[in-house]
């Protein structure tokens, strides 16, 4: 089967202002293995020298690390590294997708494992509230019968030409009320929205943070640190199961898309949790590059199944 | 009133009765005049008045809960406030039998929901899977946590407390109003009231063969330590509270004296490679059980909920680990919401085979279609809850609420179905209460706890009796604040057999008990000696000056003039223009006294004492507590008829009770480090005070002379320096007996003497030898007191060298505060807030 090949580097690093005595982390960091995905190589760089402890894999399938670093230090630098290889997602025509409302029905009714899952998803949660501007405004893409899919891709496509990409507009915690109300964010943001718009029509959706290749301007060398944390969505279709979209590129993600979790939201997800024990404020800078390595071919991997449902 | 929320009774005035009286079951009475035979004993009549003399014994609780100062918190929407609890003197009687059916409704009721949790968390989720349970229930959920699925308990036991509301109906059937599954609060406080009821009714309680509460708790802590990962030895158990703030801080300070086990907070504890450590003075402590009074969510800012500091980063991965045990499981709240109430029954009948023994009052969660119409329809007759967390949004009554509520209620129920629950109203039992001087009958609610035991579960033969505040039939349990009761359960025979076997049990040899002092503990307790200290000579400091003023005998005026500065040094004028006067002091030192914006005042230094006492609450004696609620009661309104004889008597009684409170704290306490914290507050305290009294006086050279006799009996020496002087006081011998003289034990240097007897007795840190930094300060001051440096200051002082003078008091000043700082930063550690980041 036939792949690329990415090398991704994403450095952290946090300056406090003061001296750390003992700092507590999670980190969630390493790319999932999906059948269309597989990560070939990953490690994790730390300065100062922590206490490494287990890795587990957490509720969601993500992979994640405890670390802990004692001993006064006044910064925090880490570096994840990984090889990932991509293969050809699937993304089945519009009219394979049943409508909606039968789908959301067949939701509903889904008692097996695989359907308890999605429910997992189609509920509020702490950044993704079901408020009713939400559902008014998505419902104008789902008439009825439409085909789940094309609604989706309906909805994706006006949240792009409504929504203004603005990194200055929002921080980390803006509710998406006022994301709503401003018409502007980031990838976080409309991904966010989204999953709030399809929730309260009662599709399920998750939440996914990963890396994206960017191409360089036309006749430019690719700067290093210029590519960025990405983030989308995936939402339920019964019978086909869980299809990536990305609303902030109004595009179904292919192959320069790289997973690393996926979540109810952000807060799941967060690819660097700390709780520090010491005084003063931190400042953060972060920088990903990812690397085309070009094609790679790979053995095909039997019994790989979506790490969700491995759970 | 105990609950998961307060709200402050004050602003919830008892309303008027509109309540339909004939459908509630009378708990005590067939008829007027005519108890039932359980409550005979209470009720009894000689004559036309009661039997028991309630109106003295209502006095007397009243009396009991001041001196043992117990409080609950409550908040009044912003700030916390503290209220007295209330006790009524009449018991909550329940007799044999029907008990033996809540005891056993209460036991089948801890076994379900701890099977739920083991499946939900541990399990397959079968009951998620088979429908028993719908996954809206489960998934949208605040208190169902991710972070806790798949680790498997010790023993399989979530719920090693559980608190269940119960209330009886009209058709006399007792009925569940909730469960209290995370942090069930309220059992100290049951505990306190039998302690009181046990004294008021003495005679009463002997006869009414009154089953005890003593072997509930014993089986707490048993079953603590059989669970504990390190059953072998005594396992080190702490209670984690979420500090004084907390609505029931009174009653974890309690119940961790009566465990016998170590009151923390969240910070005192920190996590090494998934072990749980207590930070003391002596070093990290290995912690095997957390009983734990904090909520769920907030346990581990690492794993949980992020925004909270009152947990433990890591604590989740430790209990993954295997290597402490939480009580309750965490994860527990689960199991708390009242939406999973209608599907109990089922589930009992499912899973055991059995009716549910309790019924719960009939509750309907609008997740579900049908039943979301149905509460929209009759929002008239319902509650309405939430249906995860039910204090955290709506307890409303759909009947009392105004339009406007239920216009947004209404809403809410269409937009968030699945987020609210209906239930019905009960008509809830009255029971006689004292009111002034009669009985009247009032609602009441009863909070029954069950406990975790090697095999299944016991219940507590008692529990805490919830008296509604108003007359009316209130909504279902009672988040206002109210009255308690305490909760006779009748006995058999064989119940008394059984527990005077328990009581031998408990009486075997001592136990260890946990020794470390929490690091943040040892700094309460030096702020303690250093804020009554400065109490102390605050007051020693106006008194002395109000007494020249009321004195009529003498002319003052000379010394009120010469004393002048010390009272400047320490008032704060609103102005900023303070330069007392004799015609001014007199305002400036009744500020002093009366003022709370004085931040150097009596007011002031008064709250700060209470703050800190608070913090150490459960390791001071119930004497030491009753000295200190006197204290709150200064310094009382000021007086306009002779303000300074009135504030004179006010002071002269607050300084005896300081003195006791300094008695009862030095004398109760073993000379443990924690001791010697407190000690060294006191002394560095009063050094520094010695120095700032000389210090004003020296510095103001005209007064000097005039000035010795009020600064001796600030410093309490003037008895000391008429036996050794035979004269009045001259500059150079009161510069020697207040500084130099070692035998004085208000002198700077005995301070310095007891400070280093201390010094050389603190475990040396880090394995360093006695040279330690702190020491070194030490020997700085003590050349201050060397016979040289008091001629020199002596000679400058008599010859208005002011240089000299500042000089010296400069380095005494100094050289404390990095004493003081070298000592808290060394042992203390404090811990910064955590930060969580990203």
């Amino acid at each position: 089967m036939n792949y690329l090949h990415y090398l991704v580097r994403h450095r952290t690093t946090y300056h406090y202002g003061g001296i750390i005595s003992v700092s507590h982390h999670l980190l969630c960091l390493r790319p999932l293995d999906l059948p269309n995905q597989r990560c070939l190589h990953h490690e994790i760089k730390i300065t100062p020298t922590p206490a490494l402890g287990p890795t587990r894999i957490d509720y969601f399938g993500n992979t994640n690390q405890f670390v802990t670093i004692e001993g006064a230090h006044d910064c925090l630098k880490v570096e994840s590294i990984s090889e990932v290889a991509i293969g050809p997602s699937f993304i089945p025509e519009s009219n394979e997708t049943p409508p909606w409302q039968v789908a959301r029905a067949a939701i509903l009714a889904d008692q097996t494992r695989s359907g308890l899952i999605a429910r997992e998803f189609a509920y509020d949660s702490p950044r993704v509230p079901l408020l009713a501007q939400f559902h008014d405004y998505a419902l104008p893409s789902f008439g009825l019968d439409r085909p789940l899919l094309e609604a989706v891709a309906d909805l994706t496509a006006r949240l792009f030409s409504d929504f203004t990409f603005d990194p200055r507009a929002t921080d980390v915690s803006t509710p998406i009320e006022q994301v709503f109300e401003e018409r502007k964010g980031v990838c976080q943001d409309f991904a966010h929205l989204q999953m709030a718009c399809l929730r309260s029509l009662g599709i399920p959706a998750r939440y996914v943070s990963g890396y994206l290749e960017t191409d360089p301007p036309t006749g430019q060398e690719k700067m290093i640190g210029s590519d960025a944390s990405h983030a989308w969505l995936a939402f339920f279709c019964p019978g086909i199961g869980w299809i990536d979209v990305d609303p902030t590129n109004n595009c179904f993600p292919g192959m320069r898309h790289i997973k690393i979790a996926c979540g109810r939201d952000y807060g799941d997800v967060s690819p660097l949790r700390g709780v520090i024990i010491g005084n003063g404020a931190h400042t953060l800078t972060v920088g990903v590059d990812v690397i085309p390595q070009g094609p790679i071919t790979l053995p095909p991997d039997h019994g790989e199944a979506d790490q969700i449902s491995k759970r | 009133m105990v609950s998961d929320k307060c709200v402050d009774p004050q602003r919830h005035p008892a309303k008027g009765s509109n309540g339909d009286f004939a459908n509630c079951f009378d708990e005590a009475w067939l008829a007027p005049g005519h108890p039932r035979d359980h409550w005979h004993t209470l009720l009894a009549t000689k004559g036309h008045a009661q039997a028991v003399d309630y109106a003295t014994a209502t006095e007397n609780a009243r009396r009991i809960l001041r001196d043992h100062g117990v409080t609950y918190n409550a908040t009044d929407g912003t700030n916390v406030v503290q209220r007295p609890w209330e006790l009524d003197a009449i018991p909550f009687v329940i007799e044999a039998s029907e008990w033996a059916t809540i005891e056993a409704g209460a036991i089948q009721r801890a076994k379900l929901l701890n099977y739920i949790l083991n499946d939900i968390y541990v399990g397959p989720q079968r009951l998620l899977r088979d429908g028993f349970i719908p996954p809206g229930l489960v998934f949208p959920n605040p208190n169902f946590l991710r972070a806790c699925r798949g680790i498997r308990v010790p023993g399989d036991v979530y719920l090693h407390l559980l608190a269940i509301d119960i209330a009886r109906n009209a058709d006399g059937r007792w009925v569940v109003l909730s469960d209290r599954t995370q942090t069930p609060s309220g059992m100290g406080y049951a505990l306190e009231n039998r302690t009181i009821i046990g004294r008021i009714l003495p005679h009463q309680f002997g006869q009414g063969k009154v089953r005890r509460l003593q072997s509930f708790f014993n089986a707490f802590r048993q079953n603590l330590r059989d669970l504990a990962p390190s059953p072998t030895g005594w396992p080190r158990i702490v209670f984690m509270t979420a500090g004084s703030n907390h609505e029931a801080y009174y009653e974890h300070s309690l119940l961790a004296r009566f465990l016998g086990v170590t009151l923390v907070e969240g910070s005192d504890l920190t996590i090494r490679e998934r072990k749980v450590f207590l930070r003391t003075l002596e070093g990290l402590q290995r912690v095997d059980v957390i009983v734990r009074r904090i909520n769920d969510t907030y346990c581990d800012p690492l794993e949980l909920a992020a925004e909270s500091r009152l947990g433990v980063p890591g604590l989740v991965e430790a209990v993954r680990s295997g290597n402490v045990l939480v009580a309750n499981g965490l994860g527990s709240a689960l199991v708390e919401s009242p939406a999973l109430i209608p599907y109990l029954p089922d589930l009992c009948q499912h899973l055991f085979s059995e009716e549910a023994i309790l019924p719960s009052a009939a509750t309907w969660w609008c997740g579900n279609a049908n039943e979301a119409h149905h509460v929209r329809d009759s929002l008239d007759s319902l509650i309405i809850k939430g249906a995860f967390d039910e204090t955290a949004r709506y307890t409303i009554s759909g009947a009392e609420a105004d339009s406007e509520a239920r216009e947004r209620l209404a809403g809410e129920l269409l937009s968030n179905p699945y987020q609210y629950v209906g239930q019905e109203q009960l008509p809830l039992s009255q029971a006689p209460i004292w009111n002034q001087d009669k009985l009247e009958n009032r609602p009441v609610v009863l909070r029954v706890y069950v406990t975790a035991n090697k095999d299944s579960y016991q219940v507590l033969p008692g529990g805490l009796t919830k008296v509604s505040p108003y007359t009316a039939n209130p909504v279902n349990g009672f988040q206002a604040g109210g009255m308690s009761k305490d909760t006779w359960v009748l006995g058999s025979d064989e119940s008394f057999a059984l527990q005077s076997k328990a009581l031998e049990l408990e009486t075997r040899p001592a136990e260890r008990l946990t020794s470390g002092v929490p690091s943040r503990v040892a700094d309460n307790l030096y702020w303690l000696g250093r804020y009554s200290e400065r109490l102390d000579h605050r007051v020693q400091l106006v008194q002395t000056v109000i007494s020249r003023f009321s004195d009529t005998t003498i002319d003052t005026s000379i010394e009120i003039a010469a004393i002048c500065p010390l009272i400047d040094a320490h008032y704060h004028p609103s102005d900023n223009h303070a330069n007392l006067t004799i015609n001014t002091i007199g305002q400036a030192t009744l500020d002093l006294i009366y003022a709370s914006d004085q931040p150097d005042g009596i007011v002031a230094l008064l709250s700060h004492l209470a703050r800190i006492v608070t913090n150490v609450r459960d390791l001071l004696s119930a004497t030491t507590w009753r000295i200190f609620n006197r204290l709150n009661r200064y310094p009382g309104p000021l007086s306009r008829v002779s303000p300074h004889t009135r504030a004179r008597t006010k002071l002269q009684e607050l300084t005896v009770d300081l003195a006791a409170l300094r008695g009862m704290t030095m004398d109760n306490m073993t000379r443990g480090i924690d001791w010697r914290f407190l000690d060294l507050g006191y002394r560095i305290e009063r050094a520094a005070n010695i120095a700032d009294l000389l210090h004003s006086v020296l510095a103001n050279q005209r007064e000097t002379t005039a000035a010795l006799n009020p600064v001796l009996e600030i410093a309490d020496s003037t008895m000391t320096y008429r036996r050794r002087y035979f004269s009045e006081p001259d500059t150079a011998s009161t510069l020697e007996l207040l500084l130099q003289d070692s035998s004085n034990p208000r002198a700077f240097a005995f301070q310095l003497d007891r400070i280093e007897n201390h010094l050389k007795a603190f475990p040396s840190p880090l394995g360093q030898e006695a040279t330690f930094p702190e020491m070194e300060k030490l020997q700085d001051l003590r050349q201050l007191t060397e016979s040289n440096e008091i001629r020199e200051l002596t000679h400058g002082a008599l010859t208005d060298n002011t240089t000299s003078t500042e000089a010296y008091f400069q380095r005494a000043s100094v050289g404390l505060n990095e004493l003081s700082k070298l000592l808290t930063d060394r042992y203390i550690h404090l811990t910064p807030p955590d930060q969580r980041i990203g």
